[in-house]
């Protein structure tokens, strides 16, 4: 079998059956592989630091064509705790940098972000959960692309998690319970992020929705130079 | 004798090649045709002084010329980067990074005659023709040429391997036997004669222990090993392993063990005589279900460490990798290095063969993923 030699990668099992439905939809007539680390932190999520290490055994696989193309999706997590944008910025140029990757300045990093090879190979892209700019996650950026007709049962979700008088989940991961309550609500409860696409729950004329799939076709359908 | 790094220059497809580090086991993978195979011949070529009968071998495995005729080409000057004698004064050059010194060179020369002044004790002085060895570089400066030769030279020791010539001369670098002894274990099977012979050599000797344990690792109800005489359909004798297991009464060919077996014992036969110096693997996984190959690596950087082997095998198989990625990291003590063979996609490079190196910690992060990087 020909393994794909596009790679996207993420940071753990929710996002990557989220993004292999986000990506088929794209049909960007190439096959990407979703690809994420299985290193689990102490909390038993995959780590942002786990696509950090695998980008680095990973980017050099790009010298002979063994990949054309890598793209990571991380969240910017918060500042408080040590991360957001910026923070993910610098961690990630530190890998990029002496590979001859640099970020390309662009007017809005909102439609994703984009690092150019000095000597030919493909542009590495990356986007940081949700917008490239804010602190937070992929639930964030989820909530931002809910349907109209979608919005009564967020909104009553969202109230059931804020009533909760003593939540076991810091309030920064708030955004996750909401999501993950009005998936709960669904016609078919216990699925995935990926159930808010495969049930048609979110919006792909919203300007978030709609710079991803642009930044994922810029990245995936831009050929490296001597492809 | 352990290269720390490779550096191979001019030699078949790899006109310019580094690997940047080397381990004590290196595992080399890449697509058909990318040059894996001819890392393992450069190794051999290094380890045998680029000794004639192993030139001509290599030759013959590539049904390439390795003898004077009235046709192109001429002998070995297909093992030369785009088939060619190089003009200039390029060489075949096999060694370590940033180490010219003891980097073992092999140039293409033309034989030609100078004519020196030499002056006697008594002050007489007389003409004298000599033969000598020149470069394409030089060669305007000659109008008749005797012939076309191979230059091999490591350190200040010289080999003229001349084509007109069946015997090799300037024997000033040891053109019999290996300067670094090696194994070296083709893609097909070894016959069981030449096995037998390889046992014959090493009987009542520690090697023979070390054949033993490893057959045990690997088979564990294995209990003793040895050849014996068979006869064939036409009458004549040939050698054949049989091994007695645990809790039959009774020897049983090596062969009904299945394929897999006769692989092992040929490995494991090789391995003692590349003591101190490489083991080359042509298709590790030839043969071997990947549920023993983990077992086999195991063995491998065992005895790579305690009878300093450095050991290179190439392969196909992501079962292989992955096997090896898993020991490697394992084994903490022995250093064991990955690296793909594989056309350089910069611009800068222009189709250079260049490696891909993973260094342990790069093994562990790959196999912690579902990426293959095969």
């Amino acid at each position: 079998m020909e393994t794909s030699r596009q790679l996207l990668l993420v940071e753990g099992d929710a996002d990557k059956s989220f993004f292999e439905i986000i990506i088929e939809k794209l049909s960007l007539n190439t096959t990407v592989k979703v690809a994420l680390p299985k290193e689990v932190d102490n909390d038993g999520y995959n780590s942002k630091e786990g696509v950090f290490n695998l980008l680095k055994a990973l980017l050099s696989q790009l010298d002979d064509g063994t990949f054309t193309h890598i793209a990571a999706i991380v969240d910017s997590d918060y500042i408080r705790y040590g991360h957001g944008y910026q923070k993910t910025i610098t961690r990630i140029s530190t890998i990029l940098d002496p590979l001859g990757f640099e970020l390309k300045e662009s007017e809005s990093t909102q439609n994703g972000l984009c690092f150019k090879h000095s000597d030919g190979l493909a542009d590495f892209g990356l986007w940081i959960m949700p917008d490239n700019q804010n602190e937070g996650m992929l639930e964030d950026w989820i909530k931002s692309c809910i349907k109209e007709d979608e919005s009564p049962l967020f909104q009553q979700a969202s109230e059931a998690v804020g009533s909760l008088s003593d939540p076991k989940f810091k309030d920064h991961l708030a955004a996750k319970a909401e999501v993950a309550t009005w998936l709960a609500w669904q016609k078919n409860p216990g699925h995935g992020l990926y159930g808010t696409l495969n049930a048609d729950l979110l919006d792909n004329t919203q300007p978030l929705f709609q710079a991803l799939e642009q930044w994922l076709k810029a990245i995936y359908l831009t050929p490296s130079s001597t492809l | 004798m352990m290269l720390n790094s490779l550096e191979i220059k001019n030699f078949r497809s790899l006109e310019d090649f580094q690997v940047k580090k080397l381990g004590q086991v290196n595992l080399i993978v890449g697509k058909n045709n990318c040059g894996k195979s001819s890392v393992l011949e450069a190794l051999r070529i290094y380890a045998g002084n680029a000794n004639k009968s192993l030139l001509e071998n290599i030759a013959l495995s590539h049904d390439e010329k390795y003898t004077l005729d009235d046709d192109e080409p001429l002998p070995f000057e297909d093992s030369f980067t785009d088939r060619k004698f190089p003009v200039g004064e390029k060489a075949i050059s096999i060694g370590e990074l940033n180490n010219t010194k003891d980097a073992l060179t092999i140039y293409h020369v033309y034989r030609v005659e100078k004519e020196y002044s030499v002056t006697d004790d008594e002050g007489n002085t007389r003409k004298e023709i000599r033969q000598l060895s020149i470069t394409q570089k030089s060669l305007a400066n000659y109008n008749h040429i005797l012939g076309n030769g191979l230059l091999v030279k490591k350190k200040d020791h010289t080999a003229l391997i001349d084509f007109n010539l069946q015997l090799t001369s300037l024997r000033r670098l040891p053109q019999t036997g290996n300067a670094i002894p090696y194994s070296y274990i083709p893609t097909q099977l070894i016959s069981m004669d030449d096995l037998a012979k390889e046992w014959d050599s090493i009987a009542l000797t520690d090697a023979e222990k070390t054949v033993k344990q490893a057959m045990q690792i690997i088979l564990p109800d294995f209990e003793n090993l040895t050849f014996v005489n068979a006869s064939t359909n036409n009458g004549k004798t040939r050698r054949l392993a049989k091994v007695k297991l645990k809790g039959l009464s009774h020897p049983i060919p090596l062969k009904s063990l299945g394929d897999g077996m006769q692989h092992i014992l040929q490995l494991v036969l090789k391995i003692s005589p590349a003591k101190g110096g490489f083991l080359l693997i042509d298709e590790f996984e030839n043969g071997l279900h990947y549920s023993v190959q983990e077992k086999v690596w195991h063995l491998l950087f065992e005895l790579a460490e305690k009878l300093d082997i450095q050991i290179f095998a190439t392969t196909h198989s992501w079962d292989c990798i992955e096997s090896f990625a898993k020991v490697a990291v394992a084994k903490q003590d022995v250093d064991g290095v990955l690296f793909r063979v594989g056309k350089s996609v910069r611009n800068s490079d222009k189709g250079r063969v260049i490696a891909t190196v993973f260094e342990e910690e790069q093994l562990y992060n790959i196999t912690q993923s579902d990426v293959e990087v095969r």
